[in-house]
């Protein structure tokens, strides 16, 4: 069965972008303009399997998602992968305290983007 | 762009040096007036630049979309009529290659067994000659015996004349019997060399067939070398995707010209004002494209 993955992006190219390269890898897509919307999204009642989450967005940001996310003991072993144009020590610190798995800076590599969907859906 | 911008303002900021401190002091709220129309003029620009980049990089997106679901479709449907005729083929072909090796086998047991049974009665035939050369002995030695005797042998002669007949009997029988055993051994060896013909042929058929099924294995190759192909062409849109992400550096390029511009309005306006401003602080706003950076996956557990 098809892993699900999250793609929360303002940007709708990026989430395009996100999307074509996981779907061609045999993934489902759902996705999500802001943190909210990725919230909703986590805690509805579809499977999510995985989330790609930009940072900077409107409403709730992409660490604000996090952090409110991992509080769920429910989703405490839900990967979350941070893709981001932002670089900041200082950030990807406190993504990693807040429970995301890793970090992609943009622009991100499809192939690259797949193979750590794929080990960390275990698909 | 920047040299754009620049060759913009230039003339008009050129106009303001000469003028008196005073004049360019009264004249700094004009200037900045303008200035900020100026800008938003390449705002409206930027904002118009950033929609149409978008959209292309999603028209660029939805291209690209459909070229790998089309690959996608491609090798799935070229793998399944591959393996379907390829099963398909492979089972036709052993079943009847089986059956026709069956027939054949049959073909030859039968003709061995007609051969066998001929010599078989070839050996009875044998035996019954024999058995009708003692009688005519017997018959012989009967006659000699009656006409030795007499009168009291004429029985004994008519016994033997019965016997006589008898063999001659059984000679007859052996002979015809003998005839129709010749004439089977006679038609048997068309019919095995019909056989050996058919035998041939289906060798042939067979060895046919096995080409065609190397052929279809060839076929199969050459489809699975398209198969890849297809696959490498969906690796180039991945590349292709890899180069669409221009986007976010150019907006941030774009932010950066527009917070350049409220800068250098700002800036002009002092500098007509009579202000001196440190050289230091006369660079650009510090943005600009961002470094080439590696798309690489960092994931925290494996730090």
């Amino acid at each position: 069965m098809a892993k699900t993955v999250l793609v929360v992006d303002d940007s709708s190219t990026v989430r395009q972008q996100v999307s074509l390269a996981l779907k061609q890898a045999g993934f489902e897509i759902v996705e999500a303009a802001d943190g909210e919307e990725g919230i909703a999204h986590v805690t509805g009642n579809r499977a999510i399997d995985m989330v790609v989450c930009d940072v900077n967005m409107p409403n709730v940001n992409g660490l604000e998602m996090v952090e409110r996310i991992k509080k769920r003991p429910e989703h405490k072993s839900l990967p979350i992968l941070m893709l981001t144009t932002e670089g900041q020590p200082s950030m990807i610190k406190r993504a990693k305290q807040a429970g995301a798995v890793g970090w992609i800076l943009k622009p991100f590599d499809a192939n690259q983007l797949v193979a750590a969907a794929k080990h960390l859906t275990r698909a | 762009m920047i040299a754009t911008l620049a060759a913009w303002w230039r003339p008009r900021a050129a106009r303001a040096v000469p003028a008196p401190v005073a004049e360019r002091a009264a004249a700094a709220p004009r200037v900045r007036d303008e200035m900020d129309r100026g800008r938003a003029r390449v705002q409206s620009r930027v904002d118009a630049l950033q929609a149409l980049t978008e959209r292309e990089i999603l028209a660029c997106g939805r291209v690209l979309s459909s070229i790998v679901e089309t690959a996608r479709s491609i090798i799935a449907e070229t793998d399944q009529a591959l393996a379907s005729a390829l099963a398909r083929s492979d089972e036709t072909t052993t079943r009847f290659i089986g059956e026709m090796q069956r027939d054949i086998d049959a073909q030859e047991a039968a003709v061995a067994q007609v051969l066998s049974l001929a010599d078989a009665m070839q050996e009875a035939i044998g035996a019954i000659n024999s058995l009708s050369e003692y009688s005519d002995l017997l018959s012989i030695n009967a006659r000699i015996e009656a006409a030795r005797i007499g009168e009291a042998g004429a029985g004994f002669a008519v016994i033997a004349e019965q016997t006589r007949q008898l063999s001659g009997t059984i000679r007859g029988a052996a002979d015809r019997v003998g005839t129709a055993i010749g004439a089977v051994r006679q038609g048997l060896p068309p019919v095995r060399e019909r056989a050996t013909a058919m035998q041939q042929r289906a060798r042939e058929f067979i060895d046919v067939v096995a080409i065609e099924m190397k052929n279809g294995a060839h076929e199969a190759a050459a489809a699975k070398g398209g198969a890849h192909r297809l696959e490498a062409v969906m690796r180039l849109s991945n590349e292709a995707l890899s180069h669409l992400q221009f986007q976010d550096p150019v907006v941030q390029e774009l932010d950066a010209i527009s917070r350049d511009f409220a800068v250098l309005a700002e800036r002009v306006a002092r500098v007509l004002a009579g202000e001196t401003i440190a050289e230091s602080a006369a660079g650009a706003s510090g943005a600009g494209f961002a470094a080439p950076r590696s798309g690489k996956v960092h994931l925290f557990q494996e730090e």
